[in-house]
């Protein structure tokens, strides 16, 4: 008898790393393929709903929600409008938006808050960085932007709130809030296709 | 470029519209491929910044997640189902049509597109002007709210869920003027109860809405049913 014999492993039909790779083969209806998915996406999307609902409980139930959407839709993604962690990025954040929003007198307590405490960057919550170089060179590309650019994204991207009630909270135009935003983001696109 | 809808792509990658507007938005983004473009290009970045707040995931999460899996049916390839192009309704002179009239009704309905199409540009024009306000019009049983721009010389109904007024009758539009009220314009949902109606006058005060004879009045002849005033 040598060493114990352990379970042959069949050879993986994706690269592990490929994101793209593994939703073609989830949308087939693949659930291993899913699992290596999961090992890859579950960082952001835990993320991205702790940052924007903020009750860490809250937050994961909004993940597990997303992340069952993304098998449940990985049918219909399309490539041609975008890459598959920008897919599922978009209905991470969309979710969790959609959580903090749903309550009226929530979303009132919250403009009110951040105007008093003068919230114009909405803190990253506790939980171990999963990405330290995309944090890097998001925070290096943030820095292209002008205050008022870079405040009004982390407000709309980061806190969950309408332009409207960004423009409440900076006590600014509608209209500059939203070409700010729109400038902002078309700079942050540049600066991040020059970084990588 | 002070009515440029192309504004409204910023807020509208990070989610930061309100429904009506983000629905608007979609509608010039079906016709506009510019702004589809650059409105895909955003959304990467914009997930950049989610990935950015990437966390170590509680490792409860994945079994959780693995065992919903493995209970849930996928949906069918495609598009997704999304909101209905606007209907257009069939001119009733096609049913008991010939051949040559089919080609004459076809071409009413490409106008009737056509005027869609333009009708929808003027609403996303004042809701995307950089000077655009918001106006709450509330009364019992009616709430709108209706969006108004100087610089486009407009403003916009926008209603959900609002009755449908009696036969034969129509919701009317005020603006106070001094002690008067002028006729801004009338409105009626559509079969799911949402209005998207824009009336190039803009309100300077008061706003009122009362339900007139279809053919319009020049001063109110009922009670305001919802109101609002400018701030």
């Amino acid at each position: 008898m040598g060493r114990p014999r352990r379970h042959l492993q069949p050879v993986p039909a994706h690269p592990p790393g490929d994101a793209d790779a593994l939703l073609r083969a989830v949308a087939q209806g693949d659930s291993d393929a899913f699992a290596g998915l999961y090992d890859l996406i579950s960082p952001t999307v835990v993320g991205i709903a702790r940052r924007v609902v903020r009750d860490p409980d809250q937050a994961d139930e909004v993940a597990q929600e997303v992340l069952l959407e993304v098998w449940r839709l990985a049918p219909t993604y399309d490539p041609a409008k975008g890459s598959c962690r920008t897919w599922i990025s978009t209905i991470a954040h969309r979710r969790s938006v959609d959580r903090v929003r749903s309550e009226q007198a929530e979303r009132n307590r919250r403009v009110r808050d951040a105007e008093r405490t003068g919230a114009a960057d909405p803190d990253p919550v506790a939980g171990s960085v999963a990405d330290d170089d995309e944090r890097r060179q998001v925070a290096a590309a943030l820095d292209h932007l002008t205050d008022l650019q870079r405040q009004t994204i982390k407000l709309a991207y980061y806190g969950g709130y309408t332009y409207a009630q960004v423009a409440e909270i900076l006590d600014l135009p509608l209209g500059t809030v939203k070409t700010r935003i729109r400038d902002g983001m078309i700079r942050l696109r540049d600066a991040l296709e020059v970084a990588s | 470029m002070t009515n440029d809808p192309h504004t409204l792509v910023g807020p509208y990658v990070l989610h930061a519209l309100p429904p009506d507007e983000r629905d608007l938005f979609q509608e010039h983004l079906d016709r506009c491929s510019d702004c589809r473009t650059e409105a895909a290009e955003l959304m990467a970045a914009a997930a950049h910044l989610g990935q950015a707040a990437a966390v170590v995931p509680p490792a409860a999460l994945r079994d959780v997640v693995m065992a919903d899996v493995a209970r849930t049916r996928q949906v069918a390839p495609g598009p997704p189902v999304r909101r209905a192009a606007p209907r257009l309704s069939w001119p009733t002179t096609l049913a008991a049509a010939a051949a040559i009239s089919v080609v004459v009704a076809l071409g009413a309905l490409l106008v009737q597109a056509d005027h869609r199409a333009d009708r929808a540009q003027d609403i996303t024009a004042v809701v995307a002007a950089p000077d655009a306000r918001s106006v709450t019009v509330r009364g019992e049983g009616a709430t709108m709210r209706l969006v108004l721009s100087e610089e486009e010389a407009g403003a916009v109904v926008i209603a959900e869920d609002l009755a449908a007024p009696p036969p034969g009758k129509t919701y009317a539009l005020w603006f106070g003027e001094g002690s008067r009220m002028v006729p801004a314009g009338l409105f009626s949902p559509d079969s799911d109860g949402s209005v998207r109606t824009r009336v190039d006058a803009v309100p300077a005060g008061t706003v009122g809405v009362t339900v007139e004879d279809a053919g319009g009045v020049d001063q109110p002849t009922s009670p305001v049913i919802a109101s609002g005033t400018v701030q």
